[in-house]
Protein backbone atom coordinates (compact mmCIF):
# COMPACT_ATOMS: atom_id res chain seq x y z
CA UNK A 1 0.00 0.00 0.00
CA UNK A 2 2.86 2.35 0.84
CA UNK A 3 4.46 1.65 -2.53
CA UNK A 4 1.23 2.46 -4.30
CA UNK A 5 0.89 5.67 -2.29
CA UNK A 6 4.48 6.70 -3.09
CA UNK A 7 3.88 5.95 -6.75
CA UNK A 8 0.74 8.05 -6.80
CA UNK A 9 2.78 10.96 -5.40
CA UNK A 10 5.00 10.82 -8.48
CA UNK A 11 2.24 10.77 -11.07
CA UNK A 12 1.62 13.71 -13.33
CA UNK A 13 -1.89 14.03 -11.94
CA UNK A 14 -0.48 14.69 -8.46
CA UNK A 15 2.06 17.25 -9.62
CA UNK A 16 0.38 19.05 -12.48
CA UNK A 17 -0.06 22.80 -12.07
CA UNK A 18 -2.61 25.12 -13.64
CA UNK A 19 0.21 26.42 -15.78
CA UNK A 20 1.00 22.95 -17.11
CA UNK A 21 -2.69 22.39 -17.83
CA UNK A 22 -2.87 25.71 -19.69
CA UNK A 23 0.17 24.83 -21.79
CA UNK A 24 -1.28 21.39 -22.59
CA UNK A 25 -4.45 23.18 -23.74
CA UNK A 26 -2.36 25.53 -25.90
CA UNK A 27 -0.60 22.51 -27.39
CA UNK A 28 -3.99 20.99 -28.19
CA UNK A 29 -5.08 24.26 -29.85
CA UNK A 30 -1.93 24.20 -32.03
CA UNK A 31 -2.69 20.64 -33.08
CA UNK A 32 -6.30 21.60 -33.83
CA UNK A 33 -5.18 24.64 -35.87
CA UNK A 34 -2.79 22.43 -37.82
CA UNK A 35 -5.34 19.72 -38.56
CA UNK A 36 -8.58 21.67 -38.88
CA UNK A 37 -7.36 25.00 -40.26
CA UNK A 38 -4.26 23.70 -42.06
CA UNK A 39 -2.20 26.53 -40.47
CA UNK A 40 1.50 25.61 -40.91
CA UNK A 41 0.69 21.95 -40.05
CA UNK A 42 4.26 20.74 -40.60
CA UNK A 43 5.37 22.94 -37.72
CA UNK A 44 2.37 23.54 -35.51
CA UNK A 45 1.60 19.85 -35.13
CA UNK A 46 5.03 18.80 -33.78
CA UNK A 47 5.26 22.00 -31.72
CA UNK A 48 1.78 21.42 -30.29
CA UNK A 49 2.52 17.84 -29.35
CA UNK A 50 5.88 18.95 -27.93
CA UNK A 51 3.99 21.44 -25.71
CA UNK A 52 1.91 18.59 -24.33
CA UNK A 53 4.95 16.36 -23.75
CA UNK A 54 6.96 19.16 -22.15
CA UNK A 55 4.23 19.99 -19.66
CA UNK A 56 3.79 16.58 -18.11
CA UNK A 57 5.35 17.21 -14.69
CA UNK A 58 8.65 15.33 -14.48
CA UNK A 59 9.43 12.96 -11.64
CA UNK A 60 12.01 14.40 -9.25
CA UNK A 61 15.39 12.72 -9.66
CA UNK A 62 14.67 11.40 -13.13
CA UNK A 63 16.21 13.05 -16.17
CA UNK A 64 13.22 13.55 -18.41
CA UNK A 65 12.69 17.14 -19.55
CA UNK A 66 14.57 19.09 -22.22
CA UNK A 67 16.28 21.03 -19.46
CA UNK A 68 17.63 17.91 -17.64
CA UNK A 69 21.23 17.27 -18.68
CA UNK A 70 21.54 13.82 -20.21
CA UNK A 71 17.86 13.24 -20.91
CA UNK A 72 16.83 12.04 -24.36
CA UNK A 73 14.83 15.22 -24.91
CA UNK A 74 17.86 17.24 -23.86
CA UNK A 75 19.93 15.57 -26.58
CA UNK A 76 17.28 16.34 -29.18
CA UNK A 77 17.02 19.91 -27.88
CA UNK A 78 20.79 20.22 -28.29
CA UNK A 79 20.17 20.76 -32.00
CA UNK A 80 18.02 23.76 -31.11
CA UNK A 81 20.05 25.20 -28.24
CA UNK A 82 23.28 25.04 -30.25
CA UNK A 83 21.69 26.36 -33.44
CA UNK A 84 22.30 23.16 -35.45
CA UNK A 85 18.79 22.54 -36.79
CA UNK A 86 18.08 25.96 -38.39
CA UNK A 87 21.01 25.81 -40.88
CA UNK A 88 19.95 22.27 -41.86
CA UNK A 89 16.46 23.57 -42.54
CA UNK A 90 18.01 26.35 -44.64
CA UNK A 91 19.85 23.67 -46.64
CA UNK A 92 16.50 22.07 -47.45
CA UNK A 93 14.88 25.42 -48.23
CA UNK A 94 17.76 26.23 -50.59
CA UNK A 95 17.28 22.90 -52.35
CA UNK A 96 13.56 23.69 -52.78
CA UNK A 97 13.81 27.32 -53.83
CA UNK A 98 13.74 28.49 -57.42
CA UNK A 99 15.30 31.94 -57.55
CA UNK A 100 14.07 32.59 -61.12
CA UNK A 101 11.51 35.17 -60.00
CA UNK A 102 14.25 37.07 -58.16
CA UNK A 103 16.72 36.81 -61.04
CA UNK A 104 14.20 38.03 -63.58
CA UNK A 105 13.21 41.14 -61.62
CA UNK A 106 16.14 42.22 -59.40
CA UNK A 107 14.61 45.52 -58.26
CA UNK A 108 12.14 43.50 -56.17
CA UNK A 109 15.10 42.42 -53.99
CA UNK A 110 14.90 45.81 -52.30
CA UNK A 111 11.42 45.03 -51.01
CA UNK A 112 12.96 42.12 -49.12
CA UNK A 113 15.31 44.63 -47.50
CA UNK A 114 12.58 47.15 -46.65
CA UNK A 115 10.49 44.56 -44.81
CA UNK A 116 13.39 43.94 -42.41
CA UNK A 117 12.50 47.22 -40.73
CA UNK A 118 10.24 45.01 -38.60
CA UNK A 119 13.35 43.46 -37.04
CA UNK A 120 14.99 46.71 -36.06
CA UNK A 121 11.87 48.58 -34.87
CA UNK A 122 10.95 45.59 -32.73
CA UNK A 123 14.48 45.62 -31.35
CA UNK A 124 13.92 49.23 -30.26
CA UNK A 125 10.49 48.33 -28.87
CA UNK A 126 11.93 45.48 -26.82
CA UNK A 127 14.62 47.77 -25.39
CA UNK A 128 11.90 50.24 -24.40
CA UNK A 129 10.05 47.51 -22.52
CA UNK A 130 13.14 46.78 -20.44
CA UNK A 131 14.65 43.77 -22.18
CA UNK A 132 18.44 43.68 -22.34
CA UNK A 133 20.10 44.45 -25.72
CA UNK A 134 20.80 40.75 -26.45
CA UNK A 135 17.25 39.77 -25.49
CA UNK A 136 15.93 42.63 -27.63
CA UNK A 137 17.96 41.42 -30.60
CA UNK A 138 16.54 37.92 -30.22
CA UNK A 139 12.99 39.28 -29.95
CA UNK A 140 13.52 41.68 -32.86
CA UNK A 141 14.32 38.84 -35.24
CA UNK A 142 10.68 37.69 -34.97
CA UNK A 143 10.06 40.59 -37.37
CA UNK A 144 12.07 38.71 -39.97
CA UNK A 145 9.13 36.27 -40.08
CA UNK A 146 11.52 33.37 -40.44
CA UNK A 147 11.26 30.60 -37.86
CA UNK A 148 14.69 28.97 -38.32
CA UNK A 149 16.43 32.37 -38.26
CA UNK A 150 14.52 33.35 -35.11
CA UNK A 151 15.54 30.10 -33.39
CA UNK A 152 19.14 30.41 -34.55
CA UNK A 153 19.57 33.94 -33.24
CA UNK A 154 17.70 33.34 -29.97
CA UNK A 155 19.91 30.33 -29.29
CA UNK A 156 22.92 32.62 -29.63
CA UNK A 157 21.62 35.76 -27.92
CA UNK A 158 18.95 34.75 -25.40
CA UNK A 159 18.58 30.98 -24.99
CA UNK A 160 16.24 31.44 -22.02
CA UNK A 161 13.69 33.15 -24.31
CA UNK A 162 14.02 30.64 -27.13
CA UNK A 163 10.74 28.84 -26.45
CA UNK A 164 8.65 32.01 -26.36
CA UNK A 165 10.36 33.50 -29.41
CA UNK A 166 10.06 30.33 -31.48
CA UNK A 167 6.40 29.87 -30.57
CA UNK A 168 5.67 33.54 -31.33
CA UNK A 169 7.51 33.40 -34.67
CA UNK A 170 5.78 30.24 -35.85
CA UNK A 171 2.36 31.29 -34.54
CA UNK A 172 2.48 34.56 -36.41
CA UNK A 173 3.85 32.87 -39.53
CA UNK A 174 0.76 30.66 -39.40
CA UNK A 175 -1.36 33.78 -39.00
CA UNK A 176 0.13 35.63 -41.98
CA UNK A 177 -3.16 35.26 -43.93
CA UNK A 178 -4.94 36.98 -41.04
CA UNK A 179 -2.38 39.68 -40.14
CA UNK A 180 -1.28 40.91 -43.55
CA UNK A 181 -4.41 41.60 -45.67
CA UNK A 182 -5.89 44.42 -43.53
CA UNK A 183 -2.54 46.24 -43.47
CA UNK A 184 -2.05 45.77 -47.22
CA UNK A 185 -5.52 47.13 -47.96
CA UNK A 186 -5.17 50.00 -45.51
CA UNK A 187 -1.94 51.23 -47.10
CA UNK A 188 -2.92 50.92 -50.77
CA UNK A 189 -5.60 52.41 -52.98
CA UNK A 190 -7.72 50.19 -55.23
CA UNK A 191 -5.96 51.71 -58.23
CA UNK A 192 -2.61 50.60 -56.83
CA UNK A 193 -3.87 47.10 -56.10
CA UNK A 194 -4.95 46.81 -59.73
CA UNK A 195 -1.45 47.49 -61.14
CA UNK A 196 -0.35 44.73 -63.47
CA UNK A 197 3.34 43.96 -63.64
CA UNK A 198 5.33 42.96 -66.71
CA UNK A 199 5.92 39.21 -67.08
CA UNK A 200 9.32 38.00 -65.82
CA UNK A 201 12.19 37.57 -68.30
CA UNK A 202 13.77 34.29 -69.29
CA UNK A 203 16.49 33.11 -66.87
CA UNK A 204 19.27 30.81 -68.10
CA UNK A 205 20.49 27.81 -66.14
CA UNK A 206 23.99 29.30 -65.92
CA UNK A 207 22.60 32.37 -64.15
CA UNK A 208 20.86 30.09 -61.67
CA UNK A 209 24.10 28.19 -61.02
CA UNK A 210 26.26 31.28 -60.54
CA UNK A 211 23.68 33.10 -58.39
CA UNK A 212 24.02 31.12 -55.12
CA UNK A 213 27.82 31.43 -55.20
CA UNK A 214 27.79 35.17 -55.90
CA UNK A 215 24.91 35.85 -53.53
CA UNK A 216 26.69 34.04 -50.71
CA UNK A 217 29.96 35.88 -51.29
CA UNK A 218 28.27 39.29 -51.33
CA UNK A 219 26.07 38.79 -48.27
CA UNK A 220 28.53 36.79 -46.18
CA UNK A 221 31.41 39.18 -46.78
CA UNK A 222 29.20 42.05 -45.60
CA UNK A 223 27.63 40.19 -42.64
CA UNK A 224 29.83 37.20 -41.71
CA UNK A 225 27.45 36.36 -38.87
CA UNK A 226 25.06 35.04 -41.49
CA UNK A 227 27.45 32.52 -43.06
CA UNK A 228 25.93 29.51 -41.33
CA UNK A 229 22.39 30.23 -42.49
CA UNK A 230 23.17 31.70 -45.91
CA UNK A 231 25.96 29.20 -46.56
CA UNK A 232 23.55 26.32 -46.14
CA UNK A 233 20.79 28.10 -48.10
CA UNK A 234 23.13 28.75 -51.03
CA UNK A 235 24.67 25.28 -50.86
CA UNK A 236 21.21 23.75 -51.01
CA UNK A 237 20.34 25.89 -54.00
CA UNK A 238 23.59 25.04 -55.77
CA UNK A 239 22.90 21.33 -55.22
CA UNK A 240 19.54 21.87 -56.91
CA UNK A 241 20.66 24.04 -59.80
CA UNK A 242 24.00 22.42 -60.63
CA UNK A 243 22.18 19.48 -62.17
CA UNK A 244 24.94 17.08 -61.10
CA UNK A 245 23.92 16.49 -57.47
CA UNK A 246 20.27 15.68 -57.86
CA UNK A 247 20.45 12.90 -55.28
CA UNK A 248 21.86 15.24 -52.65
CA UNK A 249 19.37 17.97 -53.49
CA UNK A 250 16.57 15.45 -53.28
CA UNK A 251 17.70 14.27 -49.84
CA UNK A 252 18.09 17.85 -48.60
CA UNK A 253 14.64 19.01 -49.71
CA UNK A 254 12.80 15.84 -48.66
CA UNK A 255 14.22 13.46 -46.05
CA UNK A 256 16.63 15.82 -44.29
CA UNK A 257 14.31 18.80 -43.95
CA UNK A 258 11.46 16.54 -42.82
CA UNK A 259 13.56 14.86 -40.12
CA UNK A 260 14.95 18.15 -38.86
CA UNK A 261 11.51 19.80 -38.91
CA UNK A 262 10.09 17.02 -36.73
CA UNK A 263 12.97 17.21 -34.24
CA UNK A 264 13.02 21.00 -34.16
CA UNK A 265 9.26 21.45 -33.82
CA UNK A 266 8.93 18.79 -31.17
CA UNK A 267 11.86 19.92 -29.03
CA UNK A 268 10.89 23.60 -29.26
CA UNK A 269 7.39 22.63 -28.13
CA UNK A 270 8.79 20.52 -25.31
CA UNK A 271 10.84 23.49 -24.12
CA UNK A 272 7.70 25.45 -23.27
CA UNK A 273 7.32 24.21 -19.72
CA UNK A 274 4.84 26.38 -17.86
CA UNK A 275 7.39 27.24 -15.18
CA UNK A 276 9.67 28.91 -17.75
CA UNK A 277 7.13 29.88 -20.42
CA UNK A 278 4.16 31.35 -18.56
CA UNK A 279 5.83 34.55 -17.41
CA UNK A 280 4.96 38.20 -18.21
CA UNK A 281 7.94 38.42 -20.57
CA UNK A 282 6.35 35.83 -22.86
CA UNK A 283 3.23 37.97 -23.18
CA UNK A 284 5.37 40.98 -24.10
CA UNK A 285 7.26 38.87 -26.64
CA UNK A 286 3.95 37.83 -28.22
CA UNK A 287 2.81 41.46 -28.34
CA UNK A 288 6.08 42.60 -29.89
CA UNK A 289 5.93 39.71 -32.36
CA UNK A 290 2.50 40.78 -33.65
CA UNK A 291 3.73 44.36 -33.92
CA UNK A 292 6.86 43.29 -35.78
CA UNK A 293 4.87 41.36 -38.40
CA UNK A 294 2.62 44.36 -38.93
CA UNK A 295 5.57 46.76 -39.20
CA UNK A 296 7.44 44.46 -41.59
CA UNK A 297 4.38 44.17 -43.84
CA UNK A 298 3.84 47.93 -43.80
CA UNK A 299 7.55 48.51 -44.50
CA UNK A 300 7.46 46.38 -47.64
CA UNK A 301 4.24 47.90 -48.97
CA UNK A 302 5.29 51.50 -48.29
CA UNK A 303 8.71 50.97 -49.85
CA UNK A 304 7.08 49.59 -52.99
CA UNK A 305 5.00 52.78 -53.15
CA UNK A 306 8.17 54.82 -52.65
CA UNK A 307 9.93 52.95 -55.47
CA UNK A 308 6.95 53.66 -57.74
CA UNK A 309 7.72 57.37 -57.48
CA UNK A 310 10.85 56.73 -59.57
CA UNK A 311 9.86 53.79 -61.77
CA UNK A 312 8.30 53.83 -65.21
CA UNK A 313 7.11 50.22 -64.94
CA UNK A 314 5.19 50.40 -61.67
CA UNK A 315 5.31 47.73 -58.99
CA UNK A 316 2.03 46.57 -57.50
CA UNK A 317 2.59 47.67 -53.87
CA UNK A 318 0.87 44.55 -52.59
CA UNK A 319 3.99 42.66 -53.66
CA UNK A 320 5.94 44.58 -50.98
CA UNK A 321 4.08 42.63 -48.28
CA UNK A 322 5.86 39.49 -49.47
CA UNK A 323 9.15 41.02 -48.31
CA UNK A 324 8.59 39.32 -44.98
CA UNK A 325 10.24 35.98 -45.40
CA UNK A 326 7.33 33.71 -44.52
CA UNK A 327 7.80 31.58 -47.65
CA UNK A 328 5.51 31.00 -49.48
CA UNK A 329 2.61 32.09 -47.29
CA UNK A 330 3.06 35.83 -47.69
CA UNK A 331 3.41 35.44 -51.49
CA UNK A 332 0.15 33.49 -51.43
CA UNK A 333 -1.50 36.28 -49.44
CA UNK A 334 -0.35 38.83 -52.06
CA UNK A 335 -1.86 36.64 -54.79
CA UNK A 336 -5.09 36.32 -52.81
CA UNK A 337 -5.50 40.05 -52.12
CA UNK A 338 -4.59 40.97 -55.71
CA UNK A 339 -6.99 38.34 -57.00
CA UNK A 340 -9.85 39.82 -54.96
CA UNK A 341 -9.43 43.14 -56.79
CA UNK A 342 -8.80 41.71 -60.24
CA UNK A 343 -9.26 38.00 -60.85
CA UNK A 344 -7.10 38.25 -63.98
CA UNK A 345 -4.11 39.79 -62.14
CA UNK A 346 -1.72 37.07 -61.00
CA UNK A 347 0.91 38.40 -58.62
CA UNK A 348 2.22 35.12 -57.23
CA UNK A 349 5.32 34.89 -59.46
CA UNK A 350 6.22 38.52 -58.75
CA UNK A 351 5.65 38.12 -55.01
CA UNK A 352 8.04 35.18 -54.82
CA UNK A 353 10.94 37.54 -55.61
CA UNK A 354 10.71 39.73 -52.48
CA UNK A 355 9.68 36.64 -50.53
CA UNK A 356 12.98 34.82 -51.12
CA UNK A 357 14.87 38.12 -50.87
CA UNK A 358 13.27 38.45 -47.44
CA UNK A 359 14.79 35.12 -46.41
CA UNK A 360 18.23 36.44 -47.37
CA UNK A 361 17.52 39.83 -45.76
CA UNK A 362 16.41 38.36 -42.44
CA UNK A 363 19.48 36.10 -42.33
CA UNK A 364 21.69 39.15 -42.98
CA UNK A 365 19.79 41.03 -40.26
CA UNK A 366 20.38 38.17 -37.85
CA UNK A 367 24.08 38.13 -38.72
CA UNK A 368 24.33 41.87 -38.05
CA UNK A 369 22.55 41.67 -34.69
CA UNK A 370 24.71 38.72 -33.63
CA UNK A 371 27.90 40.54 -34.57
CA UNK A 372 26.93 43.85 -32.99
CA UNK A 373 25.44 42.50 -29.77
CA UNK A 374 27.89 39.70 -29.02
CA UNK A 375 30.95 40.33 -31.17
CA UNK B 1 15.27 40.89 -18.18
CA UNK B 2 14.98 41.21 -14.42
CA UNK B 3 11.77 43.23 -14.17
CA UNK B 4 9.49 45.22 -16.40
CA UNK B 5 10.77 48.76 -16.70
CA UNK B 6 9.24 50.71 -19.56
CA UNK B 7 11.44 53.70 -20.35
CA UNK B 8 12.82 55.57 -23.31
CA UNK B 9 16.11 55.70 -21.44
CA UNK B 10 16.46 51.96 -22.03
CA UNK B 11 16.65 52.63 -25.77
CA UNK B 12 19.46 55.12 -25.32
CA UNK B 13 21.28 52.90 -22.85
CA UNK B 14 21.09 49.93 -25.21
CA UNK B 15 22.18 52.08 -28.18
CA UNK B 16 18.90 51.14 -29.83
CA UNK B 17 18.74 53.83 -32.49
CA UNK B 18 22.37 53.56 -33.72
CA UNK B 19 22.15 49.76 -33.88
CA UNK B 20 18.80 49.85 -35.69
CA UNK B 21 19.91 52.49 -38.19
CA UNK B 22 23.23 50.77 -38.85
CA UNK B 23 21.58 47.37 -39.11
CA UNK B 24 18.91 48.55 -41.52
CA UNK B 25 21.51 50.36 -43.64
CA UNK B 26 23.71 47.27 -43.86
CA UNK B 27 20.75 45.08 -44.85
CA UNK B 28 19.92 47.58 -47.60
CA UNK B 29 23.53 47.77 -48.77
CA UNK B 30 23.84 43.97 -48.88
CA UNK B 31 20.62 43.51 -50.83
CA UNK B 32 21.33 46.51 -53.07
CA UNK B 33 24.67 44.92 -54.01
CA UNK B 34 22.86 41.63 -54.55
CA UNK B 35 20.44 43.46 -56.83
CA UNK B 36 23.40 44.90 -58.77
CA UNK B 37 24.96 41.46 -59.02
CA UNK B 38 21.74 40.03 -60.47
CA UNK B 39 21.57 42.87 -63.00
CA UNK B 40 25.14 42.10 -64.08
CA UNK B 41 24.63 38.34 -64.06
CA UNK B 42 23.56 37.98 -67.73
CA UNK B 43 26.68 39.95 -68.76
CA UNK B 44 28.84 37.79 -66.53
CA UNK B 45 27.40 34.69 -68.16
CA UNK B 46 28.22 36.12 -71.60
CA UNK B 47 31.76 36.96 -70.43
CA UNK B 48 32.29 33.42 -69.18
CA UNK B 49 30.98 31.84 -72.36
CA UNK B 50 34.33 31.81 -74.22
CA UNK B 51 35.92 29.89 -71.35
CA UNK B 52 33.31 27.16 -71.42
CA UNK B 53 32.82 24.89 -74.38
CA UNK B 54 29.86 25.94 -76.44
CA UNK B 55 28.86 22.28 -76.72
CA UNK B 56 27.17 22.80 -73.33
CA UNK B 57 24.81 25.29 -74.88
CA UNK B 58 22.14 22.82 -76.05
CA UNK B 59 21.95 21.43 -72.51
CA UNK B 60 21.68 24.94 -71.17
CA UNK B 61 18.86 25.72 -73.58
CA UNK B 62 17.04 22.67 -72.35
CA UNK B 63 17.41 23.77 -68.76
CA UNK B 64 16.58 27.39 -69.39
CA UNK B 65 13.44 28.52 -67.65
CA UNK B 66 10.95 29.38 -70.35
CA UNK B 67 9.01 32.58 -70.02
CA UNK B 68 5.89 31.51 -68.18
CA UNK B 69 2.86 31.05 -70.33
CA UNK B 70 0.10 33.37 -69.04
CA UNK B 71 -2.37 30.48 -69.09
CA UNK B 72 -0.02 28.38 -66.94
CA UNK B 73 0.50 31.26 -64.52
CA UNK B 74 -3.25 31.71 -64.32
CA UNK B 75 -3.76 28.02 -63.60
CA UNK B 76 -1.07 27.97 -60.88
CA UNK B 77 -2.43 31.13 -59.32
CA UNK B 78 -5.99 29.80 -59.38
CA UNK B 79 -4.84 26.57 -57.70
CA UNK B 80 -2.97 28.49 -55.01
CA UNK B 81 -5.94 30.76 -54.51
CA UNK B 82 -8.28 27.79 -54.22
CA UNK B 83 -5.92 26.23 -51.66
CA UNK B 84 -5.86 29.52 -49.74
CA UNK B 85 -9.65 29.56 -49.67
CA UNK B 86 -9.70 26.02 -48.42
CA UNK B 87 -7.31 26.61 -45.50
Amino acid sequence: MTILFEFLQTTGLANITWGNAAMIAIGAVFIALAIIKDYEPLLLLPIGFGCIVGNIPPIEGMTLSVYDQGSVLNYIYFGVSQGIFPPLIFLGIGAMTDFSALLSNPRLVLLGAAAQIGIFLTFIGALYLGFTPTESGAIGIIGGADGPTAIFLSAKLAPHLLGAIAIAAYSYMALVPVIQPPIMKLLTSRQERLIRMAPPRLVSQREKIIFPIGAFLITALIAPGSITLLGMLCLGNLLKESGVTERLANSARNALIDIVTILLGFSVGASTQAQTFLVPQSLLIFGLGALSFAVATAGGVLFAKFMNLFLRDKINPLVGAAGVSAVPDSARVVQMVGHQEDPQNHLLMHAMAPNVAGVIGSAVGAGILWAVLVG
Amino acid sequence: MQQLNFSLDNIAAGQGLPIALTGMSIVFIALFLLCGFIVLLPRLVRLLEPYFPTEQEPAEQEHATPAPDPATVAAIAAAVHARGQGS
